[in-house]
């Protein structure tokens, strides 16, 4: 992931002395569907003894981004960009006697490549980037069951991995103020490909399902929304 | 400027806030809260006293959750445990018991009812089967099982009825006496009384006679009793006296014992005599023969009869068989008898001095061959038992006297006794006598002869013997063994068969006798054993002797005269007469518990 990151970076420097970039960071509110890991949260708590509460379900959370691009002649711009994000899912029981515990942590880290048209208002001060980006997300997890009757606890975690392919069409607003500019978008995230959930001290081993044996996948679809900050180089 | 915002970005990618999970939800259970429960047993309040008097049922309901019970426990003194079932039902469970008297000793004890269930909180550790909920109920048995003591029978007189008397037993588990009523062999009645105070019974048809055993059981509700007995003390026999001088009999008897239910003495001698005796004091009686019929005697019984003399059998009889040779007849005079001890009989033979003469021969062969034991003449069928206690007498019939144990030397020497021995079987013993004639024993070897009581003339030396072991039951064998062959043409018949051989007999005026135990004869070549001739002779045949110089017998199997079978010995010499099965029919006279089997006819 780093190397791909530095290389990146690298791309980005030897192409600002080229044409007129942009670099980017934004952090904003993302909403996930996760509707697999919501169901085989339900599954696996069904199993248990008691019924857990379903605390937290994938809540929306702050997510982050960074890229660059290049435009191409006056209205077009290619670019690259990473991002990272997190969410989870608690179902939880508590009693005199003893609790029972199911959490799920998922984060995701992605890299994409971008290419849009820019239309320019206001001279120039005001900008509405449509782009859209595809790529990787990389997501990385965290299954813990904990079982506590009187003394006596029990826990399981298990750290799993997979990856999904994704596409996301984004609009950007910039305010121009010299070289710097603020940034203001709004994107739909669409996960058209989830991979299989592997444990990641068995990476070839099984994965992970459902009851049915059908397997689970980590999507990330959702709305994307928030602010940045963005820097103009070159001519 | 670019390296500081590529170092920026990394930064800020590194520093990036990650999800955190947190919350959490307790569940508040109210443990004050406990779920409702009703228990009930046989609608008694906890705590309430039942009377265990005989088995009681109990239901017990616990409502609850059917599957929330996980066990009950019902014990009694909290260490006695009773097993029950449980049936489900729409509020809970049904627990159905039985409390035995037999279960606790008299008195109070406590009753208690454990149900172990879930808890039913719904907590981790409830649903995790670890949480239970113990409910313990208790209520109070009171145990009256007393067991009754023993009762005293005692057999006393009541109006010449024999009365039996037990001790009462007035305990509030009293059922019932019964009282069984048994004779020694046989039949057993029973009456149940179940009034407390009722503690005697007439027996009204108890005469006396036999062993009668009254057992009176108190039965309490619980089952078991213990058992008082009383036996009378009831023998009842039968005597006889001969006389010699008028050849009566004098039978004695034995007085009935309750006056109550006597009805009469019944007595019957031989097959046709019968006499009742009503006075219950009147225990004797004089017999006066209309006939002797030699070598046989008679079969006498006396019955107790009641005047409810219901099954007859129930009455007791006593039986002798007088069978004596008494010399009444004057067709000889019998001067030698056989004495045998174990049966009390007496046996009487004529002897003809003219024709028997003294035995001179070496006694210890005279030993051996009397000894069945270890004789070849009485090694025949098996079965024979030896001799045993059996005695030889003489019988002095002018003198009235029965000398002791018959010594064979002196028997020889004295002149007087030509030899005479009994024996008996393993059971209870038949005769057999040997006349024994010097000249025949040179000839033959053998001990014994045939005699002809007519003539008075011994016609041959044969071996006689009574193997009673032989046949189940009181069945005796005859063997007619030896060499019997035809002795200067005179008649003889097998073995004295004839019941009343009489001077008349002969061939156009045969004895007739009716077969009523089936037996078969083996003629045998007595040269080298060889069998010439079987002759069955089923129940219910008849047979004629015959005085025909060539036939023994004839045999018929009705009473056609032309359906006879002669059996031609003229030229036989030599041969055996065996009696193989059945009953000593053609020698009746030395097989008295035989006499009904077979009756003579003319």
């Amino acid at each position: 992931m780093l190397r791909i990151l530095f290389a990146i970076i690298i791309c980005f420097t030897c192409s600002c002395s080229l044409a007129q970039s942009r670099i980017y960071f934004n952090t904003g509110i993302g909403t996930y569907l996760m509707d697999d890991m919501k169901t085989f949260q339900a599954e696996t708590a069904s199993s248990l003894p008691v019924r857990l509460k379903k605390v937290k379900s994938f809540p929306p959370y702050v997510n982050y981004e960074a890229g660059f691009d290049v435009k191409l002649g006056s209205r077009f711009f290619v670019g690259a960009s990473g991002s990272y994000g997190s969410s989870g899912c608690r179902s939880d029981y508590q009693d005199y006697s003893g609790s029972e515990r199911l959490d799920q942590l998922w984060k995701y880290k992605s890299i994409a490549l971008s290419g849009g048209i820019i239309q320019k208002f206001m001279n120039e001060k005001l900008l509405l980037r449509y782009e859209l980006r595809s790529g990787v997300i990389f997501n990385h997890g965290t299954l813990d069951y904990r079982s506590t009757l009187g003394t006596q606890t029990s826990t399981q975690h298990n750290d799993v991995h997979s990856r999904n392919i994704y596409a996301q069409p984004t609009v950007t607003a910039t305010r121009r103020f010299g070289p710097i500019g603020i940034d203001v978008y709004v994107g739909l995230n669409y996960n058209f490909s989830l991979g299989k959930v592997y444990d990641d001290s068995d990476p070839s081993g099984p994965y992970f399902g459902f009851f049915n044996g059908t397997p689970i996948g980590v999507d990330w679809t959702g709305l994307r929304a928030g602010l940045g900050v963005s820097f103009l180089f070159g001519k | 400027m670019r390296y500081f915002i590529t170092l920026l970005s990394l930064v800020v990618l590194a520093v990036a806030c990650t999800y955190e999970l947190e919350g959490e939800f307790f569940n508040e259970i109210d443990l004050t809260k406990e779920p409702q429960i009703s228990v009930s047993l046989n609608d008694l309040q906890p705590g309430a006293t039942v009377t265990i008097l005989q088995t009681v049922h109990f239901t017990f309901d616990y409502s609850i959750d059917p599957g929330r019970i996980k066990s009950f426990n019902i014990l009694i003194d909290s260490a006695h445990g009773v097993s029950g079932n449980t049936i489900q039902n729409d509020s809970g469970i049904t627990l159905g018991f039985d409390i035995n008297p037999g279960d606790a000793g008299p008195g109070l004890h406590n009753l208690q009812i454990i149900v172990t269930s879930t808890s039913g909180t719904g907590s981790i550790a409830d649903v995790e089967g670890l949480e239970q909920r113990v409910v313990v109920t208790s209520w109070k048995l009171n145990f009256i099982n007393d067991v009754p003591p023993t009762p005293v029978v005692t057999l006393s007189e009541e109006n010449g009825y024999l009365k039996v008397s037990w001790t009462p037993y007035t305990g509030v588990n009293f059922d019932s006496y019964v009282l069984g009523i048994s004779r020694s062999f046989d039949d057993t009645q029973s009456r149940v009384f179940k009034d407390s105070l009722t503690t005697s019974f007439i027996d009204s048809a108890y005469v006396g006679g036999y062993i009668k055993s009254y057992s009176v059981a108190t039965h309490t509700i619980t089952g078991g009793s213990p058992t008082g007995t009383a036996l009378t003390n009831g023998s009842f026999d039968l005597k006889y006296d001969i006389r010699m001088s008028d050849t009566t009999y004098l039978f004695t008897w034995n007085k009935a014992k309750y006056a109550g239910p006597f009805k009469n003495y019944y007595l019957s001698v031989g097959i046709n005599d019968v006499y009742t005796i009503s006075d219950i004091n009147d225990t004797s009686f004089r017999y006066d023969p209309s006939e002797f019929l030699f070598g046989q005697g008679q079969f006498a019984s006396v019955v107790l009869n009641t005047k409810d003399r219901t099954p007859p059998s129930f009455s007791p009889m006593a039986y002798v068989v007088t069978d004596a040779y008494l010399p009444g007849t004057k067709k000889f005079n019998a001067n030698f008898v056989a004495y045998n001890t174990t049966i009390n009989r007496v046996y009487g033979f004529p002897i003809d001095e003219n024709t028997l003469r003294k035995y001179s021969a070496d006694l210890d062969d005279l030993n051996d061959a009397l000894d069945p034991r270890t004789s070849v003449p009485f090694s025949g069928p098996t079965g024979y038992g030896p001799v045993d206690g059996v005695g030889i007498k003489a019988f002095d019939l002018e003198t009235k006297t029965v000398t002791d144990q018959l010594d064979i030397a002196s028997m020889a020497s004295n002149g007087t006794i030509y030899g005479i021995n009994s024996i008996t079987g393993a059971s209870n013993g038949v005769v057999l006598v040997y006349f024994l004639a010097k000249d025949v024993f040179q000839q033959t070897k053998q001990h014994g002869l045939i005699y002809d009581m007519v003539n008075n003339i011994v016609l041959s030396p044969v071996t006689v013997d009574y193997p009673g072991a032989a046949l189940s039951g009181n069945g005796k064998y005859l063997r007619v063994g030896s060499n019997l062959y035809k002795n200067n043409g005179s008649f003889f018949d097998i073995g004295w068969t004839l019941p009343n051989p009489s001077s008349d007999f002969r061939a156009d005026n045969p004895e007739e006798i009716i077969c009523h135990v089936g037996f078969t004869f083996e003629i045998r070549k007595s040269s080298d054993g060889s069998l010439l001739r079987t002759i069955p002779f089923p129940v219910g045949t008849t047979y004629r002797t015959y005085d025909p110089v060539k036939h023994i017998l004839m045999f018929s199997d009705n009473d056609d005269p032309t359906m006879y079978k002669f059996i031609d010995i003229e030229s036989l010499q030599q041969f055996t007469i065996h009696a193989l099965s059945g009953a000593a029919l053609i020698n009746g006279n030395l097989v008295d518990s035989h006499q009904y089997f077979y009756k003579a006819i003319k």
